[in-house]
């Protein structure tokens, strides 16, 4: 009876001390979490590459901002690539006075811009705990070479715009990075890429 | 006491037993057959054949939409300097269903396994041999993360992608969410159509990111699964042929 007394004291004064102990400390960030890859973005020249990080109390939807958001800044990069590509083809064919022409392809850069992801690669992923949430650390993959061929997909079927590039130095470049590609993709399959 | 103690190593066992899979589910490309899908269902109220029916109904279904499947739809976000918010998704996804009938006629129930969890079901073709090897229970302890959780496989033949869920109460609801993770981000894998708006004044900056999808997705694969019991998240392997 007096050791059961004993018991219960303790058991009550060691509970006291619990309640006492102050409150929990914050959840924290494991920062040695961060992916080598994110913070050194790889690079390739044949490849565009773009890293995002997001946040969510939802697993996937973490994943799903962070993968929206590196393939969105893959776009912004195309989107520059073939600005500059249209520059060129301004300077050396003089589109730039023809406004019907010039309209015509800045239609097909627009398109090939919004469209030309095709082949866009999840290729590193991370998903860790952060307090409450999930983080989830995306690397998106992205071959140049597609857009590069979508581009000149789209000047080739406008006769007018076909005609009066395919002589400059600007579309011989193209063509010659594009043929690099699809001879790339005929290595890879092991088949012969249809003409 | 002692009875106290005996109900508490059942209840260990229970749940160390419940981590037991046969090895074509966590394992499926060792099945090497073709037409063949693994299903998970709840696992059986009353009577267990009820329980495989059910799975072979299902996953006959599954392998219908595997087999050629449109998906259509896409979802927004908007950036803004308090975060990321969803605005909304909305997805559509078209199959045969005849197909589903089909494969109800010719496939057969090659092998189920059945806990207190869950029911598996392996369906295949009657000429498709399933080896003991391969019909074996595997623990998920013995198994180390993948190397396809972090980083896809580097084959240019295959379009992979990975598909992960965090664990729900009924374990099932996570591997079928995992699984059609993984054939989503196939599909975003093959076409996706990006559309971005960025705003930026003196004070804030916002972006609203849309994406679309419009595309048919062929004869999907899944390859293997796995779960990360520490960070309790399921992952799911999964291919389309080029």
């Amino acid at each position: 009876m007096r050791t059961y007394s004993s018991l219960l004291v303790a058991a009550f004064f060691a509970l006291l001390l619990i309640g006492c102990g102050g409150s929990q400390p914050l959840p924290q960030t494991d920062t040695g979490d961060v992916p080598e890859w994110y913070s050194n973005v790889p690079g390739d020249p044949n490849y565009l590459y773009a890293v995002n990080t997001s946040t969510s109390k939802d697993m996937q939807l973490a994943v799903d901002k962070a993968l929206q958001a590196a393939r969105t800044e893959v776009g912004r990069q195309v989107e520059v690539k073939i600005n500059a590509l249209q520059k060129r083809f301004q300077e050396e064919t003089g589109i730039g006075d023809d406004a019907q022409l010039l309209d015509q392809f800045t239609a097909a850069s627009k398109t090939v811009v919004s469209t030309s992801l095709s082949g866009s690669k999840e290729k590193q992923k991370k998903i860790v705990k952060d307090g409450n949430n999930w983080r989830a650390y995306v690397l998106i993959e992205y071959p140049l070479g597609a857009a590069q061929e979508a581009l000149r997909e789209q000047i080739k079927k406008n006769e007018q715009l076909y005609t009066r590039f395919r002589a400059s130095q600007t579309y011989k470049e193209l063509d010659d990075e594009v043929q690099k590609y699809e001879d790339y993709k005929k290595g890879q399959s092991g088949t012969p890429t249809p003409q | 006491m002692k009875s106290t103690f005996l109900f508490l190593i059942l209840l260990g066992t229970q749940k160390i037993c419940a981590q037991d899979y046969p090895r074509w589910f966590l394992f499926p490309r060792d099945v090497r057959c073709v037409n063949t899908v693994t299903m998970i269902t709840q696992p059986p109220t009353y009577y267990r054949d009820s329980a495989i029916s059910q799975g072979f109904r299902f996953g006959c279904d599954l392998l219908a939409r595997y087999t050629m499947m449109q998906i259509s739809g896409g979802q927004t976000f908007w950036a803004t300097e308090a975060g990321v918010h969803s605005m909304g998704a909305k997805y559509e996804q078209t199959y045969d269903t005849a197909l589903t009938e089909f494969y109800q006629s010719t496939l057969k129930v090659l092998d189920s396994y059945i806990d207190k969890q869950k029911t598996l079901v392996l369906i295949g073709d009657s000429n498709c041999i399933v080896h003991d090897d391969v019909r074996k229970r595997i623990r998920l302890d013995g198994i180390k993360q993948p190397s396809w959780v972090e980083e896809l496989p580097g084959d240019n033949h295959y379009f992979y992608a990975v598909g992960f869920s965090e664990e729900f109460y009924y374990e099932i609801s996570s591997w079928q969410i995992a699984e059609k993770n993984a054939y989503m981000s196939l599909a975003r894998s093959l076409q996706v159509k990006m559309q971005s708006m960025q705003k930026r004044d003196a004070v804030e900056a916002q972006d609203i990111r849309n994406e679309e999808m419009n595309v048919t997705l062929t004869n999907i694969e899944i390859l293997e699964r796995w779960k990360d019991r520490k960070k309790k998240a399921f992952y799911i392997l999964a291919r389309m042929k080029k």
